[in-house]
Order: C-alpha cells, then sequence, then structure tokens
C-alpha cells in the first residue's frame, strides 16, 4: 500500500533518469511503461477506498510530522496524469519507425509530473511550497531545452512568472500558520474558514494569485503562451499535468473559503469574467483562434465552477479537457485553431521598473558626492586635501592602531592598567 | 588578571596568526611573490583552526581573554570573548578568507606582498570586532578594518576613478563610524563602564534612562556598514573597483559585521531598547530588499549586478532582525550567514568570466552556456540560491525572516517583502539568462585559461553551498541554540 502512494512521485523520477541515460534500449524503457501503467492502475483503486491512505514522512525541518495523504480525488488526478503519460509517451515507442534519440525536455517532462504528484499528495503547506517551486523551475528548463526565447530575459521569464505563484502560496502558507496554528494543508485550509475578514482577506488574495498564476491567466498568461508552442506531448503535460493542473486542485481545496463571503464571491466573479472576456476578444480578433487562448478561457472557467458547484467535476475532467484542447483540436481544426509561434515575452513592466530604479540610483549617487552645495564643497576640500595623499594619510592612520593594541596586550600580560 | 587557558591562548593565537603572516609577507622581500600568497593562506587557514581549537577547548559558554569589566573609560584593556553570537559570524571570516586568499592565489595583482598582507590586516581588524569584549576596542578595531579595506581599494583597484571611489567610501564609512563611537560612548559614560555585559546589565535595570538617540546612533552607524538605502552610496562603486578577492571579503565578510553589530549591541545590549526603532528599520529594510533588486536588474556590469544585490539581501537580514524577536533575529543571522557563502561564490564565478574573457558589461557577453559550461552552472547554483529556491539554505533563511516577520505587529508591510522575493529572481534569473544563453557578442575573441587557484576555490564554494544547504537543518537549530544562549532567548 505504501510502496503505491510512493510509487506514483519516485517512478517518473527513475523514468526521467532511464530516459535519459538508456533511452535507446527499448526493452528496459518498455518494462519501465509496464511500471508506469500498474501505477496508475493502483492509484485508481487506491482513490475507492473509504478512507484516505497516509504515509507519514516524519518530522519536517520546521516541526511539523509531515504526510503523504492520497484522497479519492488526488487518487483519480493522479491516475489520470499517468495514463495520459502511458498514452502520449509510451505508445508512440511500439512503433515499428519510432522516435528518435531521447532529449533532455522529455526527461524533465517525467520530473515534472513526479512533482506534480508530490503536490496533489504532501499534506504539508510548506513542502508543498518546495514541490511547486520544483514543478516550476521543470516548466521553466523544458521551455529553455526545447523552446529558448529569442531574448535572454524571455528565457527565464516564464520561471518567473510561475514562480510569483510559488511566492504568493509560500505567503498563503506562512499566513496560515501563523493564523491558524498548523503547517497541515487539510488542518489549515478547514480552519482558515473561521478566520476573521482581515486574516481571511490576506489567505484569500494570496491563494488568488498563486492559482492566477498557475492556471496561466492574465497578466500572468506569458508562461502558459510560450508553452503551448512545445511540441505536442511536452505541451500536453505540461499545460495538462503541470502548474494549472496544481492552480485548478488549490482552488478546488479552498472552495469554501473562496465562495464563503459575497465579497470574495464577487471578486472571483470578476476575475473570472475578466479573464474569460480577454480570451474570447483575442480569439476574435483574428482569423484563427490561437491554442493559448482556448487554454485560458479554459481556466478562466476553473473560477466559475465552485460558484455553481462544479468544482470537482471540473478538476476530474481537467487533463482530458487539456489533452483535447493540446492534441486533438489542432488536429482536427482544419487550421482554424493554430499553436502559437515562438516570440519573445517582453517583461515590459520590470523593464519600466528597472529603468526608474537605475534614476533613483543616479540620484543616490548625486547625493553620494554630498548632501547639497555645502557638502559638495567640502567633498572637494577634502578631494583637495588628500589630492595624491590619500594612502600616506591612511597608512598613517593606520599605524597608530598597532600601537594601541600593543599597549593594551602589554596591560594584559603585566595586569596593570 | 585572569589565568590563561587553552582556549584563551589559542583565541589570541587565532587574532594574532593573520598579524604575524602579514609581518612574513612584508619582509619576505627575497622570496617570489607566490610564496606571499601562501603565507597568506596558510595564516588564514591558521587562524581559523586555532578558533575552532579554542571553542572545542572552552569551559563553559564562551571563551574569554582578559577581563574587559575592570577596563576605565581611559584605559582600554585587550579583552577578548568568543561566545554563540560571534562564533557563527567568526567562522563565516574565516570561510570567507580562506576562500579569497586561495582564489588570489592566481589573481593577477600588481603588488603581490603587499596586497595579501593588507588583506591579512584586514581579515585580523574584523576578527578582532567579533570577539572585542570591551567597547573601546570594538571601536578601535572597527577603524582598522575601514583603514585596511580603504588602503587595499586605493592601492591595488585598476580604475582610474580609485582616489574619488576611495573616498567615497572613506567619508561614508568613517562618518558612520564616528556616530557609532559617539553612541558606544554616550553609553559608556551612562553605564559607567566600557564593558558590553555590564553595559547590557545596567540597561536592563536603566532601560527608561536610554534616551532614543543612542540606539539610533548605533543602528545608524552598523546601517551604513550593511549598506542598507539611503546609505548604501558607497557599495556598489566600491565593490565595482575592488579586486575580485577583496571583494569577495567586502561582500560576504565586511557586510556581515553590520548585522553583528546591530545583533550583539542594539538588540543584544540595549535588548527592548532596540524595539523602539522597529518600524523605520522594517522600512528601510524593505525599500533596499527592493531597490537593491531593481537596482541589479537595471545595472549592465555583471560585476555591479552582484554588488547591488548585497543591498537586497542586507534588506533580507535587517528585515529579520527588526521583527524584535529571538526567531527573527535567529534568522536573520542565518540568512548572514547564507548569504556569506552565497555571496562569495558568485563574486567567485563573476570572476572566472571576467578572467576568461575580459568583459563585464552584459551587452558584450552571451552564448557562454556553451563555451563555459561549468563557470554557467556554478553561476547557475549561485543564482538560485540567492533567489531563495529550495531545497537552498537561503529559502530556509528567508521563510523563517518573512514568518517572523508577520508575526510581528506590522503583518501588512511585510507582505511588500514578497515583491521583493520575485525581483530577487528577477535580476538573478535575468543574470544567467543573458550570461548563459544571451545571444553571443559580435566580436567574440578566444576565452583565456581560466587560473587554476580561482577555478579549484570556486569549486570548493560550490560543494560547500551544497553542504551547507544539505545540512540546513542542523545548522538551524545550531545557529538558533548559539543565538539564544547568547542573547537569552530574546531579541
Amino acid at each position: 500500500m505504501m510502496v503505491a502512494l510512493v510509487a506514483p512521485i519516485l517512478v517518473p523520477v527513475a523514468l526521467a533518469l532511464a530516459w535519459h541515460r538508456w533511452g535507446h534500449n527499448r526493452r528496459l524503457i518498455r518494462i519501465l511503461w509496464i511500471v508506469q501503467l500498474l501505477v496508475a492502475i493502483s492509484a485508481l483503486a487506491l482513490a475507492w477506498r473509504a478512507t484516505p491512505l497516509t504515509l507519514a514522512l516524519g518530522t519536517t525541518h520546521w516541526g511539523h510530522p509531515a504526510h503523504l495523504v492520497l484522497s479519492p480525488t488526488a487518487g483519480v488526478l493522479i491516475a489520470a496524469i499517468h495514463l495520459a503519460m502511458v498514452i502520449v509517451f509510451a505508445a508512440p515507442t511500439w512503433r515499428p519507425n519510432a522516435d528518435g534519440p531521447p532529449t533532455p525536455a522529455t526527461s524533465l517532462t517525467f520530473i515534472l509530473i513526479g512533482a506534480s504528484c508530490a503536490a496533489l499528495l504532501v499534506d504539508d503547506l510548506l513542502l508543498r511550497t518546495i514541490v511547486l517551486d520544483l514543478a516550476s523551475l521543470s516548466v521553466g528548463l523544458i521551455l529553455l531545452a526545447e523552446s529558448p526565447a529569442p531574448t535572454p530575459l524571455g528565457s527565464v521569464w516564464p520561471y518567473l512568472l510561475l514562480h510569483i505563484g510559488d511566492i504568493a502560496f509560500l505567503l498563503l502558507a506562512l499566513w496560515l500558520d501563523l493564523t491558524t496554528g498548523t503547517w497541515s494543508i487539510s488542518q489549515a485550509f478547514s480552519r482558515a474558514i473561521g478566520l476573521s475578514a482581515g486574516p481571511r482577506a490576506l489567505a484569500i488574495a494570496a491563494a488568488l494569485l498563486a492559482a492566477a498564476c498557475k492556471l496561466g491567466l492574465p497578466p500572468f498568461d506569458g508562461w502558459l503562451r510560450r508553452a503551448a508552442t512545445l511540441s505536442t506531448p511536452h505541451r500536453i503535460m505540461a499545460l495538462g499535468a503541470g502548474p494549472p493542473l496544481l492552480g485548478a486542485y488549490l482552488i478546488y481545496r479552498l472552495k469554501d473559503l473562496l465562495i464563503g463571503d459575497p465579497v470574495s464571491k464577487a471578486i472571483l466573479i470578476a476575475i473570472a469574467l475578466l479573464c474569460a472576456a480577454y480570451a474570447i476578444w483575442r480569439a476574435l480578433r483574428n482569423s484563427t483562434v490561437d491554442l493559448s487562448d482556448v487554454l485560458v478561457l479554459h481556466g478562466a472557467l476553473g473560477l466559475f465552477a465552485p460558484l455553481v458547484g462544479w468544482q470537482r467535476g471540473y478538476l476530474l475532467c481537467f487533463l482530458p479537457v487539456r489533452l483535447a484542447i493540446c492534441w486533438l483540436i489542432p488536429q482536427f481544426a482544419g487550421g482554424a485553431v493554430e499553436t502559437p509561434a515562438a516570440r519573445a515575452e517582453l517583461p515590459n513592466v520590470l523593464q519600466l521598473l528597472a529603468a526608474g530604479a537605475a534614476g533613483v540610483d543616479a540620484a543616490f549617487a548625486s547625493l553620494a558626492n554630498g548632501l547639497g552645495t555645502l557638502s559638495r564643497r567640502l567633498g572637494a576640500a577634502m578631494q583637495r586635501v588628500h589630492s595624491g595623499k590619500l594612502r600616506r594619510n591612511l597608512l598613517i592612520a593606520l599605524l597608530a592602531l598597532p600601537a594601541i593594541l600593543l599597549a593594551m596586550l602589554a596591560s594584559l600580560w603585566t595586569g596593570t592598567p | 588578571m585572569s589565568h590563561p587557558t587553552w582556549a584563551s591562548t589559542a583565541l589570541l593565537l587565532a587574532l594574532v596568526a593573520p598579524c604575524l603572516g602579514a609581518v612574513f609577507v612584508g619582509l619576505g622581500r627575497a622570496r617570489s611573490e607566490r610564496w606571499a600568497g601562501r603565507v597568506a593562506l596558510t595564516s588564514a587557514i591558521l587562524f581559523s583552526l586555532a578558533l575552532i581549537l579554542a571553542w572545542l577547548a572552552r569551559d563553559g559558554e564562551a571563551v574569554l581573554l582578559g577581563d574587559g569589566a575592570n577596563a576605565g573609560m581611559l584605559a582600554p584593556r585587550l579583552a577578548l570573548r568568543l561566545d554563540g553570537l560571534s562564533l557563527p559570524f567568526a567562522l563565516n571570516l574565516a570561510l570567507v578568507a580562506i576562500l579569497s586568499l586561495w582564489y588570489a592565489q592566481d589573481y593577477a595583482v600588481a603588488h603581490p606582498r603587499s596586497f595579501h598582507g593588507m588583506m591579512l590586516l584586514f581579515v585580523a581588524s574584523m576578527l578582532g570586532a567579533l570577539l572585542a569584549d570591551e567597547l573601546i576596542l570594538f571601536a578601535l578595531f572597527w577603524e582598522g578594518m575601514l583603514l585596511t579595506s580603504s588602503l587595499l581599494l586605493l592601492r591595488h583597484s585598476h580604475s582610474p576613478n580609485a582616489e574619488a571611489v576611495t573616498l567615497r567610501y572613506f567619508v561614508y564609512t568613517q562618518a558612520g563610524s564616528l556616530v557609532l563611537l559617539g553612541g558606544l560612548l554616550w553609553l559608556a559614560v551612562k553605564a559607567e563602564s566600557t564593558s558590553p555585559q555590564l553595559v547590557a546589565l545596567w540597561a536592563q535595570q536603566n532601560g527608561s534612562a536610554i534616551p532614543w538617540l543612542i540606539p539610533a546612533a548605533l543602528a545608524l552607524g552598523f546601517l551604513v556598514k550593511m549598506a542598507i538605502v539611503p546609505l548604501h552610496g558607497w557599495l556598489p562603486d566600491a565593490h565595482a573597483i575592488a579586486p575580485m578577492p577583496l571583494t569577495v571579503l567586502l561582500a560576504a565578510a565586511m557586510l556581515a559585521m553590520g548585522g553583528y553589530g546591530l545583533a550583539r549591541f542594539l538588540f543584544g545590549m540595549l535588548g527592548t531598547m532596540g524595539a523602539v526603532l522597529q518600524t523605520p528599520l522594517m522600512v528601510l529594510a524593505i525599500v533596499s530588499q527592493i531597490l537593491g533588486a531593481l537596482m541589479g536588474l537595471a545595472s549592465r556590469d555583471i560585476k555591479r549586478i552582484v554588488a547591488y544585490s548585497s543591498i537586497s539581501q542586507m534588506g533580507y537580514a535587517l528585515l529579520g532582525m527588526a521583527a524584535c524577536s529571538s526567531e527573527g533575529l535567529a534568522a536573520g543571522l542565518m540568512h548572514i550567514w547564507s548569504h556569506g557563502i552565497v555571496k562569495s561564490l558568485l563574486f567567485m564565478v563573476i570572476g572566472l568570466v571576467i578572467a576568461a574573457t575580459g568583459r563585464r558589461e552584459t551587452s558584450r557577453l552571451g552564448a557562454l552556456g556553451k563555451r563555459l559550461p561549468h563557470v554557467m552552472l556554478a553561476l547557475g547554483i549561485g543564482a538560485l540560491a540567492i533567489s531563495g529556491l529550495p531545497p537552498f539554505i537561503t529559502f530556509a533563511s528567508e521563510w523563517r525572516i518573512l514568518l517572523a516577520d508577520l508575526a510581528s505587529t506590522h503583518p501588512a508591510l511585510v507582505v511588500l517583502a514578497f515583491v521583493g522575493i520575485v525581483l530577487t529572481s528577477c535580476y538573478a534569473l535575468a543574470l544567467l539568462g543573458r550570461l548563459a544563453w544571451g545571444s553571443a557578442p559580435e566580436s567574440s575573441e578566444p576565452l583565456k585559461p581560466i587560473p587554476r587557484s580561482m577555478a579549484l576555490s570556486t569549486l570548493v564554494a560550490v560543494i560547500l553551498l551544497i553542504l551547507v544547504s544539505l545540512a540546513g537543518h542542523s545548522l538551524t537549530v545550531w545557529l538558533g541554540g548559539l543565538v539564544a544562549s547568547t542573547t537569552g532567548g530574546g531579541a
């Protein structure tokens, strides 16, 4: 039982290493795919247990007993992820004229799957933050390996956008620990419902920001648009089983908190409407539909789902729908839906901020030369006094110190002050 | 007079070793210039060993040499103390000194004997300030630190602006030192003692009699050393023109001295009096954190980018300390400690890039991922670590800082610090992106070979960072215990 709980995390990682090292050994890879299929079936079987399966991981550095918990929903999602992996990657290896050499992006995709499964299983706020960040980093590296951006900043920009979500989740984790007194996700999320308005607002804001970044909702959709340019198998896994699924899962876990009061419900509706309207407006603007706009629209629907009580259904259908969007629609839409071309995502906001900071820096530099006329004159006078003699003057000052220290040392041994 | 013990003798040896090393380097006129570097490195290793020996051989919670309690106002005495607060900083200094002096073995400087000798005196001054158990003695070593670093900057920089930059550095830090000295003397006069222990006792009993100007003066003096905005004007230029081994010492060890001063004298000695400055300190910390990161993002010189990141990182550390709780203080100190290793690594890697390409402008560097893969891997590790990503030790220190601050009286203010974390990742990963994957410059010259000692010492820094990160939990517990034993469990 316990092996079945750890296997969804470890098998993809082992597969990543094997793929990287022995990718040409078809027999070994096929055996690993069969193991992968067994993992999917066992996860599905365990999801039907009456009580969630739990595995103690020991006490964390921050003094909390961490667990892996397989809830029914997480079990179905994990089974779906592993089945999708088998369909997308394993099936083609049985073709007679199958694939070329293994690529780093594929190994990284398997690591992403391991991180996603860990995020679905782990019941500790800080551990969840760590695996979320690992998943973000994997997506950043997959993009770097397969679809590098024309600009260097563009290469790291997708990861940075996802990282904003990780930081927001870190804020949520720390805040929930402080206000609810536990690092356990299940306990913290259920206790958060009883928080007063102020602490509750901060928790909701952090959760929404984290979910928006992971789902790739505007204005954090830059990473999603880049990921949509990946090759089909990597695109499906990055956008179906990666951060967006984790964002949808966060919304699902926090649904009671998010729709608990009229204000947060109104905010949720407003964000969902704006994101959906933005995606539809972009889609209608051109003669063909950009695939990433379809994905944004699907993400926005995730915010609507808890409002109408469809959250669980939305989540359980998440991966099949994404599989259809990323794989089937471009195949059968006859060119009406296009995958976007790779382009530089220039972080204009950052450049603007950096330019402002450069101005502030210049102001500080002039301030450093003297505060006002008086200081400038004083500085100039000092420069004149020391001109060409600064080293000598510093040396003279330095020589005074050993004399004092030697006198003090002598007094220590003689005992006289 | 207290009787010397093995531990106190080792402590004195730790302080004397770099001074003697400097003398040997100075006298070694007939020997080769390489000999100067080896003597300097040996001295640093010896002082580190003596320090560890002193701590292991201690009898009690601290190693003491001399009796600072009997010192008169005008007759300061040599009194040294190695306790739970000074030990982590002293070990950090030892580590950084060994790394930088090893790195300097093959580093091209114009006058190697003078350079290595002065580096040792600089290290000795910092160690003296960490160990001083008497206020005047502390001020003397503090002054020595300033003078030796100024001389190093002036004599060993290749920049035509060396004199102007050194003068600016000197004026800034000397002004800070004078304010600090004024605060310490005022306190000593009121408490009628120059012993930090006696002053702390007096402050506990007469907290209300301490004018707020005293903690303000102490804070100002130490904040200049930490290069907290708006007192950071000396740092970017000084770091940019300094030879790389000196830059490593300045960034990884000297900035930490400001943090030590705050922890020892403001929060340790004055206790709750330090808390009167909580709000301004938190504001300054967040401004430094964000502005330092933005300036790093705006900079086009790879050395300055890392220099600006020091301002931002010291903002993190100050944020932890400003929480005014034992958890915040321990987290802030842990961040300073981890910053020392990460920043050493980053500057050493930048030094390798400059040595191999002869360039430091981002516009003239790029596509090094294929040409210098190992160097870029080290840069990647350093960039991820400075971004505070798990599993690096900086992640552990950062979330502890944020947790301590969220529990303070200004949680809303701390939410801004999360913006700083994102910006930190921006400049660190943008630097990595530009250097590793940016387009290759039009006039690409063949790479020069990287000197062996520079490459090896950088490799050791990478290994150290990984080891320290793996042992993050044990280190956190150890540092927290040391700090709690020294500050009595409360900041």
